[in-house]
């Protein structure tokens, strides 16, 4: 499950579609049953998606704009082996990742 | 069944074309996608007809010693303007058409337009309309019909009209001939085999209407997200169709799931286009 509310998801099993709660912009997003489809809908891995917009401003770089979005951290989660409980795992950023090799070392 | 009778007005599909003809949903830079991204055409929600007019022929015959002789069918000179019905004023539909953007970023409260009347290059469109297509047995099927052309409409006015559709707006398809399928085929390939290999119209009758898709490629991508979920999940040819940069593709789809499509990912920039039988379209309002 995305984290970001820009992010929608497709279910691989049953294909049913979470629809993220902003577009690409920001902008707000709600889908109800009987509205049209989203006129623009950028793909992201993993069946996951952005709704984009048919008139971007002059100055917005879309593909700058994805290219960020598909380094977005993921929630994970595994099981405390103290408590038996699954917890969420914070994610590690690259730069994280970065600090901790060079602690390492 | 063959032998259908056409009534009604359920869906009105637009998409812009780009240079190569290909349905470019309702991207206004129809040859600047962006890969990875499905662009679906609007779903015009307010329809109440879509009607031609007669084409105007040309044809020669020989009147010789007093008598009728030869006469021959010369050919379409100029097709028949379509007639495009809408109960009411659609700024999306109307900007996507015309060329103009509606203006709400002056003012977040308020919706701007203007008509864009001295456009010298007017939109070319891929319209898909359909009605309801009644064989003799009454099965409840569809005819989506698609043309190609350019949109113009009458200015507004208002009027103390009451009752049903007061106040439609009229819009007039000024119609060409593609030398593509609504689904990205040359006419050259295709199996309808028009003279000349282009046309200006193109029929599917199915049990649902036909919802059109474009999706371009980003070369790793597994999947593409459909407007409307196909009433099937047949993926080998026989009902959904799946083409990409003109060329038959079933190969490259390995299952749908609602309105998802898993795929076997292309080159990037490789056009998808997508035309599936689907009800939920005719839930759109």
């Amino acid at each position: 499950m995305a984290t970001n509310p820009k992010i929608g998801s497709v279910n691989p099993v049953t294909g049913e579609i979470a629809y993220p709660t902003e577009t690409l912009l920001g902008k707000p997003y709600a889908r109800e049953f009987n509205d049209p489809a989203p006129a623009v809908v950028h793909n992201l891995p993993n069946g996951q998606f952005v709704i984009g917009e048919v008139f971007y401003p002059r100055d917005f770089d879309v593909n700058a704009a994805l290219a960020a979005l598909r380094g977005e951290p993921k929630v994970l989660t595994a099981v405390d082996n103290s408590t038996g409980e699954t917890v969420i795992v914070p994610a590690v950023t690259p730069d994280a990742a970065v600090e901790t090799v060079k602690k390492a070392k | 069944m063959t032998s259908n009778l056409h009534t009604g007005a359920y869906v009105l599909q637009v998409a812009l074309l780009n240079d190569n003809n290909y349905p470019m949903g309702q991207l206004v830079t129809p040859n600047s996608p962006v890969n990875g991204t499905s662009y679906n055409p609007l779903v015009v929600p307010s329809l109440v007809g879509f009607e031609a007019a007669d084409d105007t022929s040309e044809e020669a015959s020989s009147f010789g010693g007093q008598k009728k002789r030869g006469t021959r069918d010369l050919g379409v000179s100029e097709l028949g303007d379509i007639t495009i019905t809408v109960s009411e004023f659609d700024d999306v539909f109307d900007a996507l058409v015309l060329g103009y953007t509606v203006d709400t970023a002056t003012a977040a409260n308020l919706r701007m337009t203007s008509r864009n009347v001295n456009r010298t290059r007017p939109r070319k469109l891929l319209l898909g309309f359909t009605a309801a297509a009644t064989p003799v047995n009454s099965t409840p099927n569809f005819a989506t019909i698609f043309m190609w052309g350019t949109l113009r409409r009458t200015a507004l006015g208002s009027n103390q009209g009451t009752g049903r559709n007061p106040n439609n707006r009229v819009y007039t398809l000024k119609k060409f001939v593609s030398t593509r399928t609504p689904f990205g085929q040359l006419f050259s390939a295709a199996g309808v085999n028009p003279d000349g290999d282009s046309d200006d119209e193109y029929v599917i009758t199915a049990s649902a209407p036909m919802s059109l898709s474009t999706y371009v490629d980003d070369g790793s991508t597994t999947s593409l997200v459909m407007p409307y979920a196909p009433d099937s999940t047949e993926h080998a040819g026989a009902t959904n169709l799946f083409f990409k940069n003109g060329t038959v593709n079933h190969t490259g789809v390995s299952g749908i799931s609602s309105a998802t499509a898993t795929i076997t990912a292309g080159s990037a920039a490789d056009i998808w286009n997508t035309l599936v039988p689907s009800s939920a379209i005719l839930d759109v309002i």
